[in-house]
């Protein structure tokens, strides 16, 4: 009993944060309460036995957006953008809305009440089939073998969002390419000595144990981001108005790798992405850690917001 | 089980959420945690369904809730830089 | 060989949009033509191969449904994938004489365009329900940012806008995705056609959430507020491609949904009619709009959104005339469209504005601009002889066919409309100017062949696939799944 207790706190807490980030009025505090709301989200993951979502949602979900939303606001910078104006929809509109959502809310959970679960599907499938795959984790095993084919399109999704970050940038900007979003207080370059380190190497152990405990290349290559965006704060490293081609190879690396080891395989094997047994461990890794790099790259720029980088000191 | 359904609950609440804000709220910025409070509640609610497998954990709503995460993060990323964006064109039209 | 066709039609453009990342445009644009030809041939020689032995499939990483995912073409997709290739290789052509100066914007055009053109393709070939949210964000991602290519405030705008709505919409449909996993077990489109009859109102949920979440990314009214002002903002080539491919990705997959895994929900008298008279107020609603438009690309850019209107008449007929009408007129209109975006583009280059008050005179100057526009014209009124009449006379039948009458009048008085707004443009532009105004004729400025060529052979093939429905039709075949 103690454990939904549990459950019926974290449950109404969720919904409480997300209901209160989006009614206040202040940009700040609903974008605290977002990153708050996603770190609980992180939390409930992991007691639903999900850690790799967990791992995923505390490094992408609530760390790296949090940061970016941060610097949105920061961005936004003028007094009237920190309160939003309050809606301009009619009294009745609003009500209308209301009693749609929450009739939206019954009937889903009146149909997760109901729905029976995926029993002799794909799943019971995927938890069977396990030991074939050179992947031990079976969260891993669907990623890289089984539907390995959505985790490559969503490398692209990834690099698609840069190139449009670069395009939304203003010509005004390049103006005042020295102008690094960064803290002045000299505490921050220490901590960077400290943590930067630390986070690549964590970044990198994650990426390694993605095969066979929670992990993988999207969780490591955001906990390496998070260095890169650590290191960019504390002025080691600084924006650039141009990218270099080591910079574009390195991001698209996991795309080329990915497609590249599919397409010469497959007169071979037959079909696209399957790859020969004895080399299958290998190759899988391989195509992990270059799509930790390029993942981590990529948002690292759309943290930065600037096409390039280059060494500070 | 019966415990674990306040998850499902939560996740269909999230949605409603989601929704309301999406329609009321005028700022983009809030537009768009509204549209990501509708997705993690699409999202709770999948893996809500994968507890319901009796040999384990279904991985298959796992990678695809990660797979989504991924993609909510860069669409969003992408629209945080229109939102700064719109606000410079903004500030120049004011001057 | 046959078997790779899907994958490479999937992964060569996608490839070539990285190697213009990684290396640009190259010497006298090497690089973009290169890339054109690596997104063509794929994707000409798998219609061949559907067209020759029917549906071609191919299993992922090797593994069968339901654990893999699927590729799958067959009629249906093979015409969208060759209404892909045509109107995209044209307009490549065209873009390529567009952005011919402006190095930085044609960079960024040809590394997100080849992207566009795989993702197109990945989502004419998904055979499974989440990979299609996978592209369909794909398509979306890869769309928005060439919105911006324009570079005004008002495409951010508009951009913005599309975006929140867009990702909203995938989210519904994953929702709704979500539920039928839940049901099933499966991903597999057949597979989940086959064991979901019967599945009661969950399914029915399911299939709101999925169909409103397309809709939504279809621009259909009541969502289509951000339609024009992206459609009509966007650099030419770059409307040609939203207005002609992109829009209709989420129509197509909404089709797909009905002829499978859907067709229980869909079917019910209440969820057609209801589909149905969204699309007649689009049509109503977007043709009105375009009759009142000052400026000539929001009068194209509102025509797309009646445009689109027709294709959700399919539900309530549900008959092989209908489902042929409606591919059809989703094929005619997207190379007519093409050709109507590209005239557009080039008359307001030449004269500087696009305003349609000022054109007066301007016809016989710009007699080859104009004259495609009215070409074009005629296939999206659905006048004989042009592959949108032939659309719309299969619409009618069908209409008939299925004592739906009044849906009859609503696609002629659709044509009535268009027509209002086509001839609209042409007679300001061919209107006799006074005799008094003589010297008054507008200066103009000359464009070159690779911006005049493409647009007169979309315009001749909107008129062309008048004559080609006996292969089209032959080659998309029957409804797929249970209607047959």
């Amino acid at each position: 009993m103690t454990l939904s207790l549990f459950d019926g706190l974290t449950a109404l807490l969720l919904v409480i944060l997300a209901w209160r980030c989006l009614v206040v009025p202040d940009l700040f505090r609903g974008i605290v309460l977002f990153v708050v709301f996603g770190l609980l989200l992180a939390l409930t993951w992991a007691r639903l036995d999900a850690p790799d979502l967990a791992l995923a949602e505390a490094a992408i979900g609530a760390g790296i957006l949090g940061v970016l939303l941060l610097g949105t606001w920061r961005a936004l910078g003028s007094p009237r953008s920190g309160e939003t104006p309050a809606s301009s929809l009619s009294r009745w509109l609003q009500i209308a809305s209301g009693l749609g959502s929450a009739l939206l809310a019954g009937l889903v959970a009146w149909a997760l009440h109901l729905v029976p679960g995926s029993e002799g599907g794909a799943g019971t499938l995927a938890v069977e089939e396990l030991p074939l795959p050179a992947t031990g984790q079976p969260v891993t095993a669907v990623l890289l073998d089984f539907r390995s084919y959505d985790t490559l399109l969503e490398t692209a999704v990834l690099l698609m969002a840069v190139v449009g970050s670069w395009l939304a940038r203003s010509s005004l900007l390049d103006a005042i390419a020295g102008n690094d979003a960064t803290t002045d207080t000299p505490v921050v370059p220490a901590l960077v000595r400290l943590f930067a380190p630390v986070l690549l190497v964590v970044g990198a152990y994650l990426v390694w144990a993605g095969a066979h405990s929670p992990g993988g290349a999207f969780q490591g290559g955001a906990v390496l981001a998070a260095a890169g965006v650590l290191m960019a704060l504390g002025r080691v490293l600084g924006t650039a108005p141009n990218v270099g081609w080591l910079l574009r190879l390195l991001m698209v690396l996991g795309l080329l790798v990915f497609i590249s080891a599919g397409l010469l395989l497959m007169p071979t094997e037959g079909s696209f992405m399957a790859y020969p047994e004895r080399w299958a461990g290998l190759i899988m890794h391989l195509v992990e850690y270059a799509l930790a790099l390029s993942i981590a790259l990529s948002l690292l720029l759309l943290f930065t917001g600037a096409p390039g980088l280059r060494r500070l000191g | 089980m019966a415990g674990l359904d306040v998850y499902a609950l939560a996740a269909a609440v999230l949605m409603g959420l989601g929704f309301h804000g999406l329609v009321t709220q005028p700022h983009p910025l809030k537009r768009l945690l509204a549209v990501n409070v509708f997705g993690n509640g699409v999202f709770l609610a999948l893996i809500v369904l994968a507890r319901r497998l009796p040999d384990g954990p279904d991985p298959i709503p796992h990678a695809m809730v990660l797979t989504g995460i991924v993609i909510a993060v860069s669409a969003t990323a992408f629209g945080l830089a229109l939102v700064r964006r719109q606000a410079q064109d903004r500030e120049r039209g004011d001057d | 060989m046959t078997e790779m066709l899907p994958v490479l039609a999937v992964f060569l453009p996608m490839l070539g949009g990285v190697l213009v990342f990684l290396l640009g445009c190259g010497p006298r644009n090497a690089w973009s033509v290169l890339t054109v030809m690596l997104s063509l041939t794929p994707s000409l020689l798998l219609v061949q191969q559907v067209a020759a032995v029917g549906t071609v499939e191919h299993h992922l990483g090797g593994w069968a449904p339901p654990l893999g995912i699927r590729l799958m073409a067959d009629g249906l997709s093979a015409l969208m994938i060759l209404l892909t290739a045509v109107v995209g290789g044209l307009v490549s052509m065209h873009a390529l004489g567009h952005f011919a100066e402006r190095a930085n914007a044609a960079r960024n055009f040809w590394v997100l365009w080849p992207l566009l053109w795989g993702s197109l393709n990945a989502l004419f070939l998904s055979a499974d329900l989440f990979n299609a949210y996978v592209t369909l964000e794909l398509v979306t991602l890869a769309a928005i940012p060439l919105v911006l290519l324009a570079g005004s405030a008002q495409a951010v705008n508009a951009a913005l806008r599309y975006l929140i709505l867009a990702l909203f919409g995938s989210m519904l449909y994953l929702a709704g995705v979500a539920l039928v996993y839940g049901l099933i077990g499966t991903l597999d489109m057949q597979l989940a056609a086959e064991r979901l009859s019967g599945a009661g109102w969950v399914l029915d949920l399911a299939a709101a959430l999925m169909v409103t979440g397309l809709l939504v990314k279809a621009a259909i009214v009541p969502f289509h507020l951000w339609l024009p002002d992206a459609h009509g903002g966007a650099p030419a080539p770059v409307s040609a491609l939203l207005s002609a491919l992109v829009v209709k990705a989420a129509v197509y997959l909404l089709l797909r949904l009905w002829s499978g895994p859907l067709f229980e929900p869909l079917s019910q008298p209440a969820a057609a009619w209801l589909l149905a008279g969204l699309g007649v107020a689009a049509i109503l609603y977007g043709s009105v709009q375009a009759l009142r438009q000052r400026r000539l690309k929001l009068v194209v850019a509102y025509s797309t959104v009646a445009q689109l209107g027709y294709m959700l008449l399919l539900f309530p007929m549900a008959g092989l005339l209908a489902w042929q009408g409606v591919i059809y007129h989703g094929v005619a209109h997207g190379v007519a469209k093409a050709a109507l975006f590209l005239a557009a583009g080039n008359i307001l280059y030449q004269l500087g504005h696009d305003r349609i008050v000022d054109m007066r005179g301007s016809g016989s100057v710009l007699a080859i601009s104009f004259g495609c526009f009215a070409l074009a014209g005629v296939s999206i009124m659905g006048l004989p002889p042009s592959g949108g009449f032939l659309a719309k006379w299969l619409l009618l039948q069908g209409s008939l066919q299925a004592g739906a009458w009044w849906l009859a009048l609503v696609i002629l008085a659709g044509g009535l409309l268009a027509a209002g707004y086509v001839f609209r443009v042409l007679r300001a532009a061919f209107q006799v100017p006074d005799p008094d105004a003589e010297e008054k004729l507008p200066e103009v400025r000359h464009i070159g062949a690779m911006m005049r060529w493409p647009m007169l052979l979309l315009a001749l093939t909107a008129i062309g696939l008048g004559f080609a429905g006996e292969p089209l039709l032959t080659l998309l075949g029957d409804v797929p799944g249970r209607l047959g």
